[in-house]
């Protein structure tokens, strides 16, 4: 800018020395102060100390002044890779500080799921459906139909944490596409379009093989679409992977998993971690030991 | 609760601009931006929707400055440049009629000062204003060309004879 004069017009050809010539503006007559200090002091927030020695100048420089008129009327809108930054920005900024606040917001919406799940215990337990034997039989016997029981294995939606949800572990050479390549991945998830998230986040998963996240959101769209078994593979994965909070997420969508894939017995060791500990799944999971418990012993031969 | 993604969407665009107007670098606008953001997402539990996107534009315009201070007091920002031009630019020596002609429009006018009065490159012009390089090149060869036939046509004293070419 303004401060190297000489090193910048060095680069002028020589049509526009002509031009330079004409406007008789040479290197040492420039002292106009950088556009974005004139913008910011005709947005009134610069600090004092600024605020009087550009005053000073633009007041008296005609070229500041339509600079600053004009360059309004140039700005152009936010374009689809600025968007993108911006996102990768507030994404980078999250992960750096600590992840503790976009879990917190993922986190925080748990207890709503959790409430739900209990009301449906409570309804289920004080009003039996006539045969919930048969219930139960039916899901497990029917492996990668997309019927979720009316038990406590409700199958709820994992809610995604921030714009940028997804906390890469893996190793990357190119960050910021990464983080584009994950937004656009989980926007169809976000919109319910399970299908769609699945053909964007299967690439992801070969690609990025130690992101816990991508086998945890792919395996719970596999789930919703149906197919079970590809579902509890990948969720075993992401529990694999993952630790704290996404590891009792990824088992307890694991647990869904394998019921519905005819595998009740499986499900028990997820089940039974989350119980024995505290956490957000732990009431459901201790209801849902209960639940396959008693469907076992209706189901025993007497 | 609101939705942080929806309300994202919604004002990212409109928070955007007004930090662009507030600073005229785009590369400084979308840290503020996403600066102004993340202060949404943290104080997401005690920020009410009604107050969106006021509180949005008023947490831009306080990054914004302190931005400015931190740049004032840290790096003495305008002070050099101050200290290194200290005769500014005088308006009468330069042929300020030129860049004012009324056959230019805005982009025109902004381009030309960028790159003859500021020094600086196509590249940089196209990062300040969010043109393409390949914009920035046209509109300064445009303009050239609009001055160049307008100085030849209208008698404008001395600068009728001009060599632009």
């Amino acid at each position: 800018m303004a401060n190297e004069p000489k090193q910048r017009w060095s680069d002028l050809e020589p049509y526009e020395m002509d031009f330079l010539e004409e406007l008789s503006v040479s290197p040492s007559s420039a002292g106009c102060p950088p556009p974005q200090l004139v913008r910011a002091f005709n947005a009134d927030v610069l600090p004092k100390n600024l605020k009087g020695s550009v005053q000073r100048h633009v007041e008296g420089c005609r070229v500041c002044q339509n600079l600053a008129r004009d360059i309004g009327e140039v700005d152009a809108a936010l374009s689809p890779e600025e968007q993108l930054r911006i996102r990768g920005h507030i994404f980078d900024k999250v992960h750096r500080r600590g992840r503790s606040p976009s879990r917190r917001l993922f986190w925080a919406l748990i207890p709503a799921l959790g409430v739900a799940a209990m009301i449906i215990l409570v309804i289920w337990t004080h009003f039996p459906p006539q045969n919930p034997v048969r219930k139960i039989a039916s899901a497990i016997s029917t492996p990668d139909a997309a019927v979720a029981p009316a038990t406590v294995f409700v199958l709820e939606k994992a809610n995604v944490e921030m714009p940028i949800p997804l906390v890469m572990r893996g190793a990357s050479e190119n960050r910021q596409a990464d983080v584009a390549g994950l937004i656009r991945a989980l926007e169809p998830y976000q919109a319910g379009d399970y299908t769609e998230a699945i053909k964007r986040l299967e690439p992801l998963a070969q690609k990025y093989p130690r992101a816990a996240e991508v086998p945890f959101y792919l395996g719970v769209s596999l789930l919703f679409e149906g197919k079970n078994s590809e579902a509890a593979k990948n969720l075993e994965r992401a529990e694999t992977l993952s630790t704290g909070q996404l590891a009792g997420a990824s088992r307890w969508y694991l647990a869904i998993a394998n019921i519905r894939s005819g595998r009740p017995d499986e499900a028990v060791v997820p089940l039974q971690g989350l119980c024995d500990a505290p956490g957000e799944y732990h009431a459901r999971a201790c209801s849902g030991l209960k639940e396959l418990s008693s469907s076992n012993n209706s189901a025993a031969p007497r | 609760m609101w939705d942080f993604d929806s309300i994202y969407r919604a004002h990212v665009d409109s928070v955007f601009r007004y930090a662009l107007s507030l600073v005229g670098s785009r590369a400084l606008a979308e840290d503020v931006t996403s600066d102004t953001f993340l202060a949404l997402f943290r104080n997401r539990d005690t920020v009410d929707e009604d107050r969106l996107p006021g509180w949005l534009f008023t947490v831009t315009k306080n990054k914004m400055l302190d931005h400015w201070r931190r740049k004032s007091t840290e790096q003495q920002y305008s002070q050099k440049w101050l200290e290194e031009n200290p005769g500014t630019l005088n308006a009468s020596t330069m042929n300020i009629g030129l860049l004012e002609h009324k056959a230019l429009k805005p982009v025109h006018r902004v381009c030309l000062t960028l790159r003859y009065v500021h020094g600086m490159t196509r590249q940089e012009i196209a990062s300040q204003t969010g043109l393409s390089d390949t914009q920035v090149k046209g509109h300064l060869q445009y303009a050239l060309e609009i001055l160049r036939k307008e100085l030849t046509k209208d008698c404008c004293g001395k600068r009728t004879e001009t060599t632009l070419e």
